[in-house]
């Protein structure tokens, strides 16, 4: 998987659990510019991603996530992907 | 030791005599001692000592999560108005019904934005705005003005049937009633050195707890930042801010359920649940993450005042009260009575179900200028040749050797085939299932005024066709066939309302026509 396969997954994911074809994701987004990003849209969220990529986040790397971008590192490590 | 005082402005102005210098609110960026809190106070009363608010008994405040907004409420009870919170997020026309039922032309703010503007441009009632951030004037120090136990604290909205919210007012004696009930029992050690959390929006009453308990007795309170993702951020409050007394909603334990085994919280001493039903499970699982906390469910309406009844959960799970899997709602707090009374209108003997209805220092006698809504719910029953004054929840519960045992709203309640059908029980077994985190019934009538059950589980794994089926084969071995919804779909997550209360009118919608 390339960094542009992972950006436009992960875009995929958002546009689905939003449920707005038209999210364009930007690293630096945050739950403060998508409509609807509140605590149970994370939930759906992570488990999507979940799914989609195979992995499993911890509470602890949840917490670290501030923003798009950090979301994408983070699924980047975990399939050890270069971004 | 000392008691602490139970009125909220005399005792706030007294912990800052003794202890300016301790922390009183704690915000992500900033934490404010008691005298950096009276410093702003003391500019706000400065402000209203203004002649164009002599008139205004009720003043609003606009609810953003910033140290001048509970700054506001202080000054506004210190000056003997009473407030009405607004919601900044919550829809124009229910903030302008508000302002208009209250019948305030004077609202506080400090961290509004354009939307204010917004919603206030029409100009359909006449507000002026303050903006506290600018009172600054403090060169004279305004002490509080005394109130009696019958002046109005608070003025906060419910959702109202009919779609116009219903106020629901607070005064200083049931206010009073709340902090001695909850600070003078011996049970509970509360202190100074405490650090409260404060997750509740202000327009909620369990905020009134959260903010300004701690204000009673020298403690702090804790409030997690509003951006980025609620439930996250009330979690890094509770390790970061080393949290020691915190009220929250069940709903925040269903989100963190998938994560209960990493979470250790040594720090809690005390875990309160208020706002809905407790599962049984969830306050299990969630004692091992808080290993020192003594965890309660506590229970009660706005207009009882935040909370009016408690029970402590027992560490050993065997001797934990419940029903259908949902945690007692314990015995009233001193000055309550609860009383349930059966469809005949008598107090039901113990055991039997019946609307649950609460009387006391804490229960207010009326809804705000609405002598209709005012006449269904407060109304007398009769009890010993007597007649006890009371107000009826709307909510189903019995009584068994002494504890109080909720079993959910009376509209919960329906009858299929002439058999009566409490949905408490659906969800029950619901929840009981492989995979299932929780469960919700919602029951419609069709067309022939039929009422028709549907199931929402919410679910951390993929649910196929034939997992339903199944699921509807395993509530099929529990309940009788009348009592299996014939329909029953999965959610990721279910939708809340403003208070972090699954929605289930939401989920009514989710429906359609059945």
């Amino acid at each position: 998987m390339t960094s542009q396969n992972l950006f436009e997954g992960v875009q995929t994911v958002f546009q689905t659990v939003f449920e707005d074809p038209s999210i364009q994701l930007a690293r630096n987004m945050t739950a403060e510019d998508i409509e609807g990003w509140d605590s149970f849209a994370h939930i759906n969220l992570v488990m999507a991603l979940e799914v989609k990529f195979g992995i499993k986040f911890r509470l602890a790397e949840l917490q670290e996530l501030n923003c798009v971008g950090d979301m994408i590192d983070m699924i980047a490590g975990k399939l050890g992907v270069t971004t | 030791m000392k008691s602490p005082s139970t009125a909220l402005v005399p005792g706030f102005f007294e912990q800052f005599r003794s202890h300016p210098d301790r922390p009183a609110f704690g915000f992500s960026d900033k934490v404010y001692t008691y005298g950096e809190v009276m410093d702003i106070v003391q500019g706000i009363l400065h402000a209203m000592s203004n002649p164009s608010f002599a008139a205004e008994r009720i003043v609003a405040v606009l609810a953003t999560p910033d140290v001048h907004t509970y700054a506001a409420i202080l000054a506004i009870l210190a000056s003997g108005r009473a407030y009405v919170p607004i919601h900044p997020q919550q829809p124009p026309e229910r903030n302008w019904s508000c302002l208009e039922q209250a019948g305030t032309h004077v609202m506080l703010q400090s961290g509004a934005g354009s939307e204010l503007q917004r919603w206030l441009g029409d100009g359909r009632h006449p507000i002026a705005v303050v903006d506290t951030t600018t009172a600054l004037d403090r060169a004279e120090f305004h002490q509080p003005v005394a109130t009696s136990a019958k002046d109005l604290a608070y003025l906060l909205f419910t959702s109202g049937s009919t779609g116009t919210p219903k106020g629901v007012p607070i005064y200083h004696r049931n206010l009073e009633a709340f902090f001695k009930a909850l600070l003078h029992r011996d049970d509970i050690d509360f202190d100074g050195n405490d650090r409260f959390l404060q997750m509740f929006d202000l327009t909620f009453d369990l905020s009134i707890m959260s903010a300004f308990a701690p204000m009673l007795l020298g403690a702090s309170s804790y409030i997690p930042a509003s951006k980025g993702v609620g439930y996250l951020s009330v979690l890094r409050a509770l390790d970061r801010e080393r949290i020691t007394v915190a009220l929250m909603v069940p709903s925040v334990l269903a989100f963190l359920e998938k994560y209960f085994d990493e979470i250790r919280l040594p720090h809690l001493r005390y875990a309160l649940f208020c706002g809905e039903a407790l599962p049984v499970a969830l306050a299990s699982q969630w004692a091992a993450c808080v290993p020192n906390a003594r965890i309660f469910n506590v229970y009660g309406p706005t207009e009882a005042t935040i909370f009016c009844t408690a029970y402590e959960v027992p560490k050993a799970d065997g001797a934990l009260l419940s029903h259908l899997g949902i945690v007692s709602i314990g015995t009233a707090m001193d000055g309550t009575r609860l009383l349930v009374v059966n469809e005949h209108g008598s107090v039901a003997n113990t055991g039997e179900t019946g609307e649950l209805c609460l009387a006391g220092d804490q229960v207010t006698d009326r809804y705000w200028r609405n002598p209709e809504k005012t006449a269904a719910a407060f109304t007398e029953v009769s009890e010993n040749g007597g007649r006890t004054k009371v107000y009826r929840t709307g909510d189903v519960a019995f009584e068994r050797d002494g504890h109080y045992y909720y079993c959910g709203r009376s509209d919960y309640q329906v009858k299929i085939a002439g058999y009566r059908v409490e949905l408490g029980e659906i969800e029950f077994h619901a929840r009981k299932m492989p995979g299932v985190v929780d469960a919700a019934a919602v029951a419609k009538k069709d067309a022939l005024g039929n009422y028709v059950l549907r199931l929402f589980i919410q679910s951390r794994e993929s649910v196929d066709d034939e997992a339903i089926a199944g699921y509807r084969a395993c509530l099929g071995k529990s309940l009788p066939s009348y009592m299996v919804p014939q329909k029953i779909e999965v959610l990721r997550t279910f939708p809340l309302n403003q208070n972090g209360k699954i929605d289930r009118k939401q989920l009514a919608q989710l429906v359609g026509d059945v």
